[in-house]
């Protein structure tokens, strides 16, 4: 079906979110906000690994601030969705809504 | 890419985004915790006041603070295993922690104003009353604020049972009445709607693994 389909200029979309996994964890982090990376790899269903270099690219782009504390004597990474990432989200889902009609 | 691998990853990402916003209320073990403690002490407070039981008064005073103790290790060892749960962070349950710290905060201003009533003024045992009627009228405020925010109708029913059990103590703040009228409150405003949240709660989370 895909193969039919025309393609869909992209270049107006933030790249920095547009992967699936990336936009999943904007998404989830738009709701629950911090959210511990436990609960990222639950909810996104991917490897620790695979999070990890995509939490590095939103945080890169200042898009999500990784803290790493304790939590009594547990160690624990809370991701946070930063003020710019949270602008980032809206615009990126009003450019997504443009495109689509 | 094209337009249904563009909807798919949306979907994805909805799912998620509401996976998040529809995160069910944690604090139920909290709120069953207080409400069974709060039964039995109001129970005991109405069996002395009204000589149901032959026991001193100045009992009543280590009871309370009893009360407190056991509550406040308790709230602080079940929040931090609340905090541990997929979606603590959640605004609904944010706002539910923030309002029951409020709660507690508006509650503890009765409670020292009333004590300072009755140890340097001239109030007597009715000054202390008040502070029920002073808790449930908060309690039904607090549900009501969690209520609208989680949509969760027991707590709305909660809520406006709080207002009335508020009304009932307050027509009867100068009988000890009130104290088994707040035992039996605190089972129907307290206890049963928490057992119903903290079983939806734990259905969620085992639903999601």
């Amino acid at each position: 079906m895909a193969d039919t389909e025309p393609d869909i200029n992209l270049d107006a979309i933030d790249d920095v979110i547009h992967g699936r996994l990336r936009l999943g964890i904007m998404a989830y982090l738009s709701a629950v906000n911090p959210a511990s990376f436990p609960e990222l790899l639950e909810k996104t269903g991917t490897s620790n690994g695979n999070l990890s270099t995509h939490l590095t690219k939103l945080e890169t782009a200042g898009y999500v601030r990784q803290e790493k504390g304790y939590k009594g004597k547990r160690p624990q990474t809370l991701v946070h969705l930063t003020e710019k990432g949270r602008n980032a989200w809206i615009k990126y889902l009003n450019a997504m809504k443009a495109l689509l009609g | 890419m094209t337009k249904d691998q563009i909807l798919a990853d949306l979907d994805y990402a909805s799912q998620l985004a509401k996976d998040g916003a529809n995160t069910p209320l944690l604090g139920g073990a909290i709120g069953l915790m207080w409400g069974i403690l709060l039964t039995l002490i109001l129970g005991y407070q109405y069996l002395i006041l009204a000589q149901k039981i032959d026991l001193p008064p100045q009992t009543l005073a280590m009871a309370w603070i009893a009360y407190g103790v056991i509550g406040g290790i308790g709230s602080t060892i079940l929040g931090r295993r609340i905090d541990r749960l997929p979606g603590a962070n959640s605004v609904n349950n944010r706002v539910e922690t923030y309002v029951w710290v409020m709660f507690v905060g508006a509650i503890l201003t009765v409670v020292i104003g009333s004590i300072l009533n009755m140890t340097l003024g001239q109030g007597d045992q009715t000054v202390w009353n008040t502070v029920l009627v002073f808790a449930f009228a908060g309690q039904g405020m607090a549900y009501g604020i969690v209520a609208k925010l989680a949509k969760e109708k027991i707590l709305h029913m909660a809520s406006f049972a709080s207002f009335i059990f508020s009304a009932v103590i307050f027509m009867l703040i100068h009988d000890p009445v009130i104290y088994l009228i707040g035992s039996i409150g605190a089972v129907i405003t307290i206890i049963i709607p928490n057992l119903i949240l903290g079983a939806q709660a734990k259905s969620v989370t085992a639903a999601h693994g």
